[in-house]
């Protein structure tokens, strides 16, 4: 019973955390790059939108 | 410089180590043995050359000792020195050394590159303990992860893979936060010299963050942020999964050096750095940390008692007594820290020698399942007999050095807590059952096993590797001063700074009694 | 008057000289059997001037009416260029003679892309930098699709042309924004107009704007997207050469940017800075995870290297400019080592990319895996190797400049980066027995550079080997 209790909630907890989550975010990462220069260039041109908000937000007003 | 003795005894093992890089050519049976008579050879010499450390050390003398300096980049220095806490490591890693070489005669694949991570390995091991200045001893202390890295990974067992990699980024990831606090460390005091930041005093006004109060302010955060790298280090409860694995699955040599030293640095590190320099920060923790051993403690001794596995079982084990040394440095009194010191001193002697005996049957029978064993005892009676003597140790039997480290622990903490005292106590009682029960499982009763039945006791080496282990552990068993008094000055020292640095803070240290 | 223009721009003046001759050369001599001999001659001359830039000394000076500046910050850069452009050529020239990919023109377009480099990082007015800018892409682009037959290099090279063409637009029109709200192209002009007006959204639209195109260059996210691509697609000599030359140059123009034209505005461009580095850092580390072609990841590692320089560059500081200007220096000798192994794996004679093919590396050929493993565990910043040390400066850095949020996303970023560097590792050392393998590639030069780097790692954490002092120097005379 203690062998499972260890195994499952601290192995699991930060096994979880490092064998779902991140490799999920991976995938995601991956499907991003889907090879058309479309999406790139869109990403460019939305990157450029967050970036003059995140500057107006973060230091104007 | 004044001296070179500190810098020469921590890299022979290193100098040696690219020798046999360069020279040692070949992969047959002879190169093989080159390699590994160079590498007892280098560990022997470098045993040797450190005892005169311990010839010159003085006890009384409470400051660093041998310290050679040098300027190095980034306005970081290269500073070694030794102290009453230090020394004694100092000298485990030495001596510990030639046994674990010695003890990995049995390798056989790609042996040249085995002897060459191992002293690697030594040399950063011993800057760890000899560094006087911030950086050089992150950059020892992680460097470590390498060679542990790749002698879990190459010559482990089955699962090695996921252990060496959980190894590598668990400790990885505490040390990166504690590397943090270092940078700001230096920029807070100006300097990375640890003796100087010994003296300075950080912030330890209150402060919120994100909406939490955190007392104890700068002081806190950075203990919190050490304590994260020593924490999983040591192992604490809940950051200790890593080693079950970690043991398990690496050859024993590297089980042997990784519960005999490289646990011994989170110990270490509480003692060089929280303590001296987060006095405020430690003494707000306190109370969290010693719950934390005692969880560790009891918990780990009950988790090994259904353990199947006999590595992972003493594995558990270490966790406890682990548990026991953070007992006593946060005690912050005489005995506690003395104590602490010593159990870490034993410890190493003491699962080191375990694990070595779980070594000797394994190489016989490739299997580390108590299921598999059975009235061992019958055929091999010098086995039983050293077994006997480190698990009676490993429980802390009067005689043997395990009992004077948990008792002065205990002790210590009495003084300051009488419930953990109470709980930690307990702990002597459940590592008697699992311990006691392995053995009766595994060298007691009837031999009925067929696989068991042509077993062969110990060779003369494997006797002989025993020796020197078997003769520490009585040493100090019978006789502590030895080590009390190497010890004591620099230990009465660093509370005499903790109880002053908290007064200043406007703490009395004695307050931790009195509402207890 | 114009005598010390000129003298001034001799360095670039010489090269670009050498470029058309060596072209001339090149077409009437013989073409594509004369390329190693243009090849060992470029690299020998970017070495001679490599070296007159360190032994230049610390003075100030500027042409051709203040757009033109050398200091000992454009001559560091310069500098770093210059000796990594003549490193990666030497290493390509086996590759590329052994492999069908030895035009003439290939040293010549780089000596090319460099000149640009050179402009760049000199810059001291908008102009002059979209010049250089252009100069160096332009040679990039042709570069990247060199070998001509092959449908990834086409697609690298279009992919890079076009976006790139994205980005420079982009810059074009944030420096027409500039020039329009401050009244003048000129840097030293244009910190003026910040300092005596408040500042109007339409200069600071032009700014950001203009970082973006920059970022584009340094493959900072969200502007990464064409690295992976273009570094797979591309031959390897030309992705060791889009590693390590151009985003020195994109790294020391950013700098020079914001810290000559834009310091006033710096608590603007200090959380954009920030916020790309903890992007890029993030995925850097993340994304390379499932990677199994060695040039892809080399892409995302240098995403993520770019990430931690940009921390430097956050900080606004003096030191953070030095941290940087150390870490570039770090990251050029890391990559120009792990290209030169790269480079040199091969099966049947044929390149590979695979990173399985790295299995058993340790067993069979110790010495190459040995050094890739000292590279890779430099690339991850472990101690004691040289890379941590770069970490440790930008490290500081941030924490001096307040950004310490900063420095705490930098530290959990390079964890979960270790990883990927760890699993080469791994496959190098306890990869299970596969009956593909490296062939044992017998190159002096390969060995040699990956050997090099791998030393330098070690050796280097003594001393640096003088960076410090050279990049103290340079950052002190940028912020001046």
């Amino acid at each position: 019973m203690w062998k499972k209790g260890d195994g499952t909630v601290i192995d699991g907890f930060i096994d979880n955390l490092s064998m779902v989550f991140i490799p999920l975010l991976t995938r995601l990462a991956g499907r991003a790059q889907s090879g058309y220069i479309f999406t790139y260039a869109f990403a460019m041109v939305l990157g450029i939108v967050v970036l003059i908000t995140w500057m107006t937000l973060g230091t104007g007003s | 410089m004044d001296y070179f003795l500190l810098s020469i005894v921590t890299f022979i093992p290193a100098i040696s180590a690219l020798i046999l890089l360069v020279v040692a050519r070949g992969n047959d049976a002879a190169a093989a043995l080159v390699a590994k008579r160079f590498a007892l050879f280098a560990t022997g010499v470098t045993f040797f050359v450190s005892l005169f450390i311990i010839a010159q050390f003085e006890p009384e003398n409470t400051g660093f000792q041998m310290v050679e300096e040098a300027e190095w980049i980034m306005g970081l220095k290269y500073k070694l020195g030794i102290d009453g806490i230090s020394v004694l490591f100092v000298i485990l890693t030495t001596f510990m050394m030639p046994i674990v070489i010695w003890a990995s005669w049995g390798i056989e694949v790609r042996v040249k590159e085995y002897m060459i991570a191992f002293l690697l390995l030594e040399t950063l091991m011993l800057g760890v303990f000899m560094a006087l200045d911030l950086v050089l001893f992150y950059l020892f202390f992680e460097a470590g992860l390498i060679p542990m890295f790749l002698i879990i990974g190459i010559w482990g067992g089955a699962n090695r893979v996921y252990a060496s990699f959980k190894f590598f980024l668990y400790t990885f990831l505490g040390s990166v936060l504690m590397l943090i606090a270092m940078v700001v460390m230096y920029a807070e005091a100006g300097t990375t010299d640890i003796e100087s930041l010994m003296l300075h005093q950080f912030a330890f006004d209150d402060f919120n963050l994100f909406g939490f109060q955190i007392l104890g302010g700068t002081q806190t955060l950075l203990f919190l942020a050490f304590f994260a790298s020593f924490a999983v280090k040591m192992p604490m409860w809940p950051v200790h999964t890593w080693l079950p694995d970690a043991h398990v699955q690496a050859p024993t040599a590297g089980s042997v050096v990784l519960a005999a030293i490289l646990l011994k640095m989170g110990g270490y590190g509480f003692l060089r750095f929280s303590l001296p320099m987060f006095p405020v920060g430690s003494y707000i923790m306190t109370d969290f940390i010693l719950w934390l051993s005692v969880i560790a403690i009891v918990y780990t001794s009950l988790v090994a008692l259904v353990q199947s596995d006999m590595k992972k079982l003493i594995a558990y084990s270490s966790v406890a007594h682990m548990g026991y040394v953070t007992i006593g440095i946060f005690a912050a009194n005489q005995q506690g820290i003395d104590g602490a010191i010593f159990q870490m001193l034993s410890h190493g002697f003491i699962s080191g020698a375990l694990f070595l005996c779980v070594g000797v049957i394994y190489d016989r029978m490739h299997t580390r399942e108590i299921e598999a064993y059975g009235g061992l005892v019958n055929r091999m009676p010098a086995y039983a007999l050293i077994f006997m003597f480190f698990t009676m140790a490993n429980v802390g039997l009067p005689g043997t050095s395990g009992f004077v480290g948990e008792f002065l622990t205990l002790v210590g903490i009495f003084k300051v807590n009488t419930w953990i005292a109470l709980l930690a106590t307990s702990g002597v009682v459940l590592s008697a059952a699992y311990a006691l029960w392995l053995y009766r499982r595994v060298m007691m009763g009837d031999l009925i096993k067929e696989a068991l039945r042509t077993i062969q006791d110990m060779s003369l080496r494997e006797r002989a590797v025993f020796a020197p282990l078997v003769f520490m552990t009585l040493l100090l068993g019978v006789y502590p001063v030895l080590a009390l008094d190497l010890i004591g000055p620099s230990v009465q020292s660093l509370i005499d700074n903790y109880n002053s640095a908290l007064s200043i803070a406007g703490i009395d240290g004695n307050t931790m009694i009195a509402s207890h | 008057m114009i005598q010390n223009d000129l003298n001034l721009i001799l360095p670039e003046i010489i090269l670009s000289i050498f470029a058309m001759l060596a072209l001339l050369f090149g077409v009437y001599r013989g073409q594509d059997k004369k390329t190693a001999t243009l090849t060992l001659a470029t690299a020998g001359l970017m070495l001679i001037v490599g070296m007159w830039m360190i032994l230049g000394g610390s003075s100030s000076e500027a042409a051709f009416n203040n757009m033109f500046i050398s200091d000992a910050f454009s001559r560091y850069a310069k500098a770093l260029i210059l000796l990594s452009s003549a490193a990666v050529l030497i290493m390509s020239l086996g590759y590329m003679l052994r492999h069908d990919l030895g035009r003439f023109e290939y040293p010549i377009l780089i000596i090319f892309s460099v000149v640009g480099m050179m402009f760049m990082v000199s810059a001291n007015d908008l102009m002059v930098l979209y010049l250089g800018l252009e100069l160096q892409s332009l040679a990039l682009y042709v570069v990247a699709s060199i070998r001509r037959e092959s449908l990834k290099s086409t697609e690298a090279g279009m992919k890079y042309f076009v976006l790139g063409a994205l980005s420079s637009g982009l810059l074009l029109y944030g420096a027409s924004l500039i020039y329009g709200y401050s009244g003048s192209t000129n840097f030293q002009s244009i910190i003026i107009s910040l300092d005596s007006v408040s500042v109007s959204l339409g200069l600071m639209f032009g700014m950001i704007l203009l970082v973006a195109g920059l970022a584009f260059k340094i493959s900072a996210v969200p502007f990464h997207m064409w690295t992976p691509d273009v570094y797979e697609g591309s031959p390897t000599p030309v992705t060791a050469f889009l590693s390590t030359a151009p985003k020195i140059a994109a790294m020391a123009l950013f700098a020079r940017v914001v810290y000559d034209a834009f310091y006033v505005l710096i608590s603007d461009w200090q959380q954009v800075v920030a916020l790309m580095s903890v992007l890029s850092m993030f995925v850097g580390a993340i994304a390379a995870i499932g990677q199994t072609n060695i040039k892809r990841l080399m892409a995302y590692s240098s995403i993520a290297h770019m990430g931690y320089a940009m921390i430097g560059l956050a900080s606004g500081t003096l030191l953070g400019l030095q941290a940087m200007l150390v870490y570039m220096a770090i990251y050029l000798a890391m990559n120009i080592g792990t290209f030169a192994f790269i480079m040199s794996m091969e099966r049947d004679g044929q390149p590979v990319t695979d990173i399985d093919s790295l299995s058993q590396l340790g067993v069979k050929q110790p010495g190459r895996a040995l050094a890739m493993l000292v590279l890779l565990f430099s690339l991850a910043g472990v101690p004691p190797l040289v890379g941590f040390f770069g970490k440790l400066y930008v490290l500081r850095a941030a924490y001096d400049a307040g950004l310490i949020w900063l420095a705490v996303m930098g530290v959990l970023a390079s964890v979960i980066g270790a990883y990927y560097y760890l699993r080469l590792v791994y496959l190098m050392y306890f990869g299970e027995k596969q009956d593909l393998s490296l062939d044992i590639v017998k190159s002096p030069i390969l060995s040699g550079f990956a050997a090099t780097a791998a030393v330098v790692m070690v050796i280097g954490i003594i001393n640096l080997f003088g960076i410090e002092a050279a990049a103290s120097l340079a950052a002190s005379s940028l912020i001046n």
